[in-house]
C-alpha cells in the first residue's frame, strides 16, 4: 500500500496580501504545499494548469469574485469535486451557506483560527484522498469487465491485468484469478483444437483408404488390371522371342 | 482612549505562524501595505460596488489584528452600501482614515515588538 503523503496542495484565492500570507504561513506550517491567486481569474487559470488537492476561496474580490468563481468550478466536469472551501466572515454566513448548497465543501471564518483551519482543510484532503481512491478502484473495476468483454471477443491478453494483479486486495485477487481462469481456457481450447486437429487427420486417412477400396474393388478395375497383366505378358513373350 | 488592536486577536495572529517572531513581523508588514491599498480605493473608489469591496477587504484586515472600531467602521459603510445609497460615504471614508491611523501606527509598534530580524 503506497504511504499517503501528509500535506495537499492548496490553492488559497484572497484579493488581500494579509490574508493569503496568514492562511499560507498555518498551510505550509501544516505540511501543504501552497499557491495563490488574488481572484477568481487567476484562480481558475491556476487550476487549468496544476491539479490542486483544496482550494480556499474568498467571496469578495474584484474582476471575478468567489460566486462566480465557485460556479466556473462546479460546471467543470474535471474540477467538480475538488473540494472548495469558502472563506468568509462571520457577518456573511448567509452568504457561506449558499455557496455550500452550490457545492462548496466548507467555510472558514475570518479571522482564521489555526485549529479549525487545519481541521476544515484536513477533513477536506481527506474526503479528496478517498474520492480519488474510489475513483481509481472504479477505474481497475472497469478494466476487469473490459478484461471480460476481450475474453468473450478472443482479444484477452494476460498481460492486460498485471498491475492491477499486483495489488493486494479483493480486487487484486479477482484480476489474479480471472487471469488464472483465463489462462486456463485459453490452455485447454488449445488442447482440444489440437485434438480435433489430429481427429480430422485420421478421418481423412480412413476416407482416403476406403476410396482406394473402392476403385480397386470395382470391375472397371479389375477389367483394367487383367488388361495390364495380359499387355504385359504379351511385352514379356516379344522380348523373349 | 482605547487601544486600538485587541490583544487576543493577535495572539491567534501569532498563533498561526506557529510563533515565529518573522513571520509575524511579515504578517504585520502585509496589514501595513493592504492598508495603503485599501485606503487608496475607499478614496478613488468610482462606484459603490467598488466602495464597498474595499470596505469589505479592509474590515477582513482589520479582524485579523484585532482593530475592532476600525472593523465596526468598514462593516457600517459596507452594510449601508449593500442596502442602498450612502450620501455621507466621503465622511465615514474619513472616520476610516482616521481610525486607519491609529491602527497602523499600533501594529507598527507591535511590529518593532516582535523581534523582526531583517
Amino acid at each position: 500500500m503506497p504511504t499517503e503523503p501528509s500535506g495537499g496542495r492548496i490553492l488559497i484565492v484572497d484579493d488581500g496580501e494579509m490574508n493569503r500570507r496568514v492562511l499560507r504561513a498555518a498551510l505550509e506550517r501544516d505540511g501543504h504545499e501552497t499557491e495563490q491567486a488574488s481572484n477568481g481569474r487567476e484562480a481558475l487559470e491556476r487550476l487549468a494548469h496544476r491539479s490542486f488537492d483544496v482550494v480556499l476561496l474568498d467571496l469578495v474580490m474584484p474582476e471575478m469574485d468567489g460566486f462566480a468563481t465557485l460556479a466556473v468550478i462546479k460546471a467543470t466536469e474535471a474540477l467538480r469535486h475538488l473540494p472548495v472551501i469558502v472563506i468568509s466572515g462571520i457577518d456573511e454566513l448567509d452568504a457561506a451557506v449558499r455557496c455550500i448548497e452550490l457545492g462548496a465543501t466548507d467555510y472558514l471564518p475570518k479571522p482564521f483560527n489555526a485549529a479549525l483551519l487545519h481541521a476544515r482543510v484536513g477533513a477536506s484532503l481527506a474526503g479528496k484522498r478517498l474520492r480519488d481512491l474510489e475513483l481509481e478502484y472504479l477505474e481497475q473495476v472497469e478494466s476487469v469487465i473490459g478484461a471480460a468483454s476481450a475474453l468473450e471477443a478472443g482479444t484477452f491478453e494476460p498481460r492486460s491485468l498485471e498491475a492491477l494483479a499486483s495489488r493486494s486486495d479483493a480486487l487484486g485477487l479477482l484480476a489474479r484469478t480471472f487471469s488464472r481462469m483465463a489462462q486456463e481456457l485459453k490452455a485447454r481450447e488449445e488442447r482440444l483444437r489440437a485434438q480435433v486437429h489430429e481427429l480430422r487427420i485420421e478421418i481423412d486417412e480412413a476416407r482416403q483408404v476406403r476410396q482406394v477400396a473402392e476403385i480397386t474393388g470395382s470391375d472397371y478395375f479389375r477389367g483394367l488390371r487383367a488388361r495390364a497383366e495380359e499387355l504385359r505378358r504379351a511385352v514379356d513373350d516379344t522380348i523373349v522371342e | 482612549m482605547p487601544e486600538p488592536l485587541d490583544r487576543v486577536a493577535l495572539d491567534d495572529l501569532r498563533a498561526l505562524t506557529g510563533g515565529d517572531p518573522t513571520l509575524y513581523a511579515e504578517l504585520l508588514d502585509a496589514f501595513l501595505t493592504d492598508a495603503d491599498q485599501y485606503l487608496a480605493e475607499l478614496e478613488t473608489a468610482p462606484d459603490s460596488a467598488a466602495l464597498r469591496r474595499a470596505a469589505h477587504s479592509l474590515k477582513s484586515n482589520a479582524m485579523n489584528v484585532g482593530a475592532t472600531s476600525l472593523a465596526e467602521l468598514c462593516q457600517a459603510l459596507e452594510a449601508d452600501l449593500t442596502a442602498g445609497a450612502v450620501p455621507d460615504a466621503p465622511a465615514r471614508v474619513d472616520a476610516i482614515r482616521h481610525e486607519l491611523t491609529a491602527v497602523c501606527e499600533a501594529v507598527g509598534r507591535e511590529r518593532e515588538g516582535a523581534g523582526h530580524a531583517d
